[in-house]
């Protein structure tokens, strides 16, 4: 049996406590994810998906219970240090891409590598081999917003992937894709999963978590884990 | 009370550096109450991000500090156009009674600004923070260090009376007149350089022998630091006005630790004062981390950084006493007798 | 994950920051502009400031140690001759010399000339050679006149020349007093070098006698004396006592006489950089809104850079980081723009402010001089403040959740 390497314990996030809009949006939820695992998080829009990946992702921090991530329990840590452990290892596609849009394809791809203080050098070598991988190489130069739909998708990827995180995070990857680029991502996660990645995906999408590749599929409903 | 450019420029900067180091220390005094480290509320939260803000300000608020020194010096010196009898920043900061205290305030904020940067550097090591209530309740003793110095700037400022005849570095610094001006020079070199020396020495046994090793004595050693710099700062000091400016200026009378700041000496006190005050402020800060022992990883931090700082301080001490003493020593070579 | 060096991180900063900027050109086109335009006043002043005083020290330097006047109700009147043994017997005193000048009002050109004489055989001669012009110098055969004449012989400043040209008597000026039968003519024979226009610009150096005459000094009086003391921490001693044996006479020593000057020009430039005070907290509030109003855009952004991993710290640095690049470049453009304006252009506008109270004063030299020290000035009164205001809002803008742009858009 291989390791957890994200482990949620027991976490609730409660937004805007103590206002009258307050709002919990994951209630008591635990899982594991094993080592080089797919697992697909599923779920109605409203469920606490995209929130508990948040939590895993340590882009925001828990009301309460615990993450741990590759046996640090990041949850409690200050957020300079949350960062660190986020950036080491963790990819994260987001549902909307969130490039910027007045960059190059070359510069979105290598922002996680700035605060690292990776040279130059260091950080555009790195991106070449990733633009080569997602077919990108003849966009390095391109601003964002003149690239198609697809091409963003990519460049999402590469950007997930610069800093060799080993746990890759996606959320609703497909949701604005046609059918031909949600095949076309599919590879890509296929491919990934069999380099060793551990990823864990959200999506409603059938096409994702019906796929013969994914590990395991949890449902989410009401801000807790149904299965 | 004169209106002039350098004052203008004087109150402009410090009025900046009260305003922000006010906003840091609201804000430290919130994190001081309401800090709970395992606290999961929005409040904790947000104090956590609150000390992003305070470590900036400060290091805004030493920057200024620094720039502020620099700034009341030459303002000084250009200030003695104007007053009657005063002939460089000596005359300005001696025409009325605020100067001298001033300049030794922002002297004390200046060391007590990075030592407080460099604590605070060391605690965001951690990921618990551990001296973070000590470190925000300190900063909080800082902060009328800040005020009063600001009140003494409109205060020396309000002062200055260009009717009024003062006296100049000549005078000032005359062994025949009382005052710590007067004490610092007529103490005569024969005295404060083995005075000075030995210092020197007590630090660099202190660095060779005691600390060598990991003894039990290295911790007495260390302790011993704080006040072995402030001393060594003082007689400094004292050196540089009775011994080094002499043969700056090559005249036995004129003993100004100002003039030399200026252009007509090409900026040699520039480099001067930079070593000293580095070499006091890093060997200071060295000797006080040796009193930080709980937690134990914190301590391990502390030693790392107590190394790199005794060993800037030792340096830049080096780099005073070559930069102190070349004009002593050109001055040998070139005549073969000493003023 | 490899981690690069502090200064390798720091140099990344730095550039993310420079490449921010200039993504946002229009939004910081204005900030630049104002602050260029700011800074360029500021600059303008100081130097203007600075060069005058530098100006006045040189020259100050020929001033007589001490000036005595004699005073009669309250208003200051001729000195006799009989002062100066006992002057001269104070101990200490070198010499007493006596000085015979006054002022001429021309009406027709609506000026006012200083006249003051002195034997300018001395001035052909001396040290002073050198500072003055030559022309017109009297030719034994061909000027006649103009050799017998020595007492009405005399030297002008520049400016004096120019207008004395225009009325066409460049060779020799007509002066005329009430009192007098006809006109005496004065023949020019030199003008005043430019580097010491400041003062000398509407000088006319008389031969001594000429100068009794245009002035109507009797013969055994003169206008004041200069004492000079040799040593200079006697000088105030000297000058008390000359006030103590005789209290009609008034002494103002070199040293009162250099402050004023320092202090007038002083409190002018801090004068007109208190009224632009208003201008520069306008230009504070207009950043502090800037930086504080993030757009949706840059929000987003901030959002985007805080999800990939950056730390609030790193950001505060950028945000820190454009205000110091913004700052810095408009500050040195503004300085050079002020240095140009005042040494190439001599600050038309603002010398006026500084200088002048003769129809033809300020046409003077300023000596290009910008000391490193008015430099770190400038930088504290443009970039402190301008960092002061934004770091709140840098903070705040910083410390935006990462967690908005999962959420949201």
């Amino acid at each position: 049996m291989a390791n957890p390497v994200v482990q949620a314990v027991n976490v609730t996030k409660t937004y805007n406590r103590g206002k009258p809009n307050e709002v919990t949006a994951v209630k008591h939820a635990s899982l594991k994810i094993d080592e080089g695992s797919l697992v697909v998080l599923k779920g109605p829009s409203g469920s606490g998906k995209t929130t508990l990946l948040s939590l895993i992702g340590c882009q925001t921090k828990p009301t309460r219970g615990e993450v741990i991530i590759r046996g640090k329990k990041v949850s409690k840590l200050p957020e300079k240090f949350m960062n660190q452990h986020k950036r080491r290892h963790i990819g994260f596609i987001f549902q909307h891409f969130q490039l910027i849009a007045g960059m190059s394809v070359l510069d979105n791809i290598v922002l996680p590598l700035i605060p690292e203080g990776v040279s130059p050098k260091a950080r555009n070598k790195r991106a070449d081999r990733l633009l080569e991988q997602f077919n990108l190489a003849h966009r390095r130069q391109f601003k964002i917003s003149s690239l198609s739909g697809g091409e963003q998708q990519r460049v999402a990827i590469a950007r997930a992937l610069i800093n060799n995180a080993g746990i890759l995070l996606a959320d609703e990857p497909t949701a604005h894709l046609d059918s031909k680029l949600t095949s076309d991502l599919l590879d890509y996660i296929e491919q990934l999963k069999q380099s060793g990645h551990t990823i864990l995906i959200t999506s409603h999408d059938p096409v994702i978590y019906q796929n013969p590749a994914v590990d395991r599929v949890l449902e989410m409903k009401d801000g807790q884990i149904t299965s | 009370m004169i209106l002039h450019p350098w004052i203008l420029g004087l109150i402009i900067g410090h009025s900046a550096l009260l305003a922000v180091f006010s906003l840091g220390v609201i804000n430290a005094w919130q994190i001081f109450r309401g800090w709970d480290y395992n606290s999961t509320e929005e409040k904790q939260f947000l104090l956590e991000k609150k000390t992003y803000l305070v470590s900036t300000v400060m290091n805004f608020a030493l920057f200024i500090q620094i720039l502020m020194l620099f700034l009341f010096e030459m303002a000084a010196d250009e200030l003695a156009n104007v007053l009657p009898g005063a002939m460089c920043a000596v005359g300005t900061l001696s025409s009325g009674s605020y100067g001298f205290p001033l300049l030794n305030l922002k002297i004390v904020s200046f060391f007590a600004y990075f030592i407080w940067l460099m604590i605070n550097y060391l605690d965001n090591l951690m990921e618990t923070y551990p001296l973070v209530r000590r470190k925000y309740l300190g900063l909080m003793l800082i902060y009328p260090l800040a005020v009063v110095e600001t009140a003494l700037l409109f205060m020396f400022a309000s002062d200055l009376d260009p009717s009024v005849i003062t006296s100049c570095c000549g005078s000032v610094y005359n062994e025949g007149t009382g005052g710590l001006g007067g004490s610092l020079a007529g103490a005569s070199a024969s005295f404060i350089l083995p005075l000075f020396f030995s210092i020197v020495i007590l630090l660099l046994i202190n660095r060779f022998v005691l600390n060598r090793r990991n003894t039990g004595r290295k911790r007495l050693g260390n302790l011993l630091e704080f006040p072995l710099w402030i001393a060594f700062f003082i007689t400094a000091i004292a050196v540089i006005i009775s011994f080094i400016s002499i043969y700056v200026y090559e005249m036995l009378s004129h003993k100004c630790p100002f003039c030399f700041m200026g252009a007509e000496y090409c900026y040699y006190g520039v480099p001067l004062y930079f070593f000293l005050f580095i070499a006091t402020a890093a060997g200071m800060t060295g000797g006080l981390l040796e009193m930080i022992e709980q937690p134990q990883a914190l301590k391990e931090k502390a030693g790392f950084l107590q190394k790199r700082m005794n060993a800037v301080s030792l340096w830049s001490m080096s780099a005073f006493i070559v930069t102190g003493f070349l004009p002593f020593v050109i001055y040998y070579i070139k005549t073969g007798r000493l003023i | 994950m490899i981690s690069g060096s502090w200064f390798e991180r720091q140099k990344n900063i730095i550039d993310y920051s420079l490449q921010s900027l200039l993504r946002r050109r229009s939004k910081n086109i204005l900030i630049l502009i104002i602050f260029i335009l700011l800074v360029f006043a500021v600059s303008s002043v100081l130097f203007i400031t600075e060069s005058l005083t530098q100006e006045m020290m040189i020259t100050s330097n020929d001033l007589p140690d001490i000036t005595v006047q004699r005073i009669v109700g309250g208003r200051q009147a001729n000195v006799p001759a009989s002062y100066i043994p006992d002057i001269e017997e104070i101990p200490g005193v070198e010499a007493v010399e006596t000085r015979v000048w006054g002022y001429f009002y021309l009406a027709s050109l609506q000026a006012n000339f200083t006249i003051y004489g002195m034997d300018l055989n001395l001035l052909e001669e001396g040290e002073y050679q050198k500072i003055v012009n030559w022309k017109n110098v009297p030719d034994e055969s061909e000027n006649q006149i103009l050799s017998t004449r020595p007492d009405f012989r005399m030297i002008v400043g520049q400016g004096v020349f120019e207008l004395l040209r225009d009325i066409q008597m460049e060779k020799a000026y007509l002066f005329y007093q009430p009192t007098w039968e006809k006109p005496i003519p004065f023949d020019i024979i030199g003008t005043f070098k430019t580097e010491t226009e400041l003062q000398s610009n509407d000088m006319m150096i008389l031969q001594t006698e000429g100068a009794r005459r245009v002035l109507e000094l009797p013969p055994d009086e003169f206008t004041d004396m200069a004492v000079y003391v040799p040593n200079p921490e006697e000088i105030d001693n000297i000058a008390l006592k000359i006030r103590r044996y005789f209290p009609e006479l008034r002494t103002i020593t070199k040293a009162q006489i250099k402050n004023t000057y320092s202090s007038v020009f002083g409190w002018k430039s801090a004068f007109v950089l208190s009224s632009m005070l208003a201008a520069i907290f306008a230009f504070l509030i207009l950043i502090w809104d800037k930086a504080s109003g993030l757009s949706p855009e840059e929000k987003r952004e901030i959002g985007i850079l805080k999800a990939v991993g950056w730390d609030t710290d790193v950001l505060l640095s950028v945000k820190l980081w454009e205000g110091l690049i913004l700052s810095g470049v408009s500050s040195l453009a503004g300085i050079l723009l002020a240095y140009t304006y005042t040494f190439q252009l001599r600050a038309p506008g603002l010398r006026e402010i500084f200088i002048g109270w003769s129809a033809i004063y300020p046409s003077f030299q300023l000596i290009p001089d910008a000391d490193p020290k008015s430099l770190l000035l400038i930088i504290t009164i443009s970039v402190v403040p301008y960092l002061a205001v934004t770091v709140f809002p840098a903070w705040k803008a910083a410390i935006t959740d990462p967690d908005v742009v999962i959420r949201n858009i």
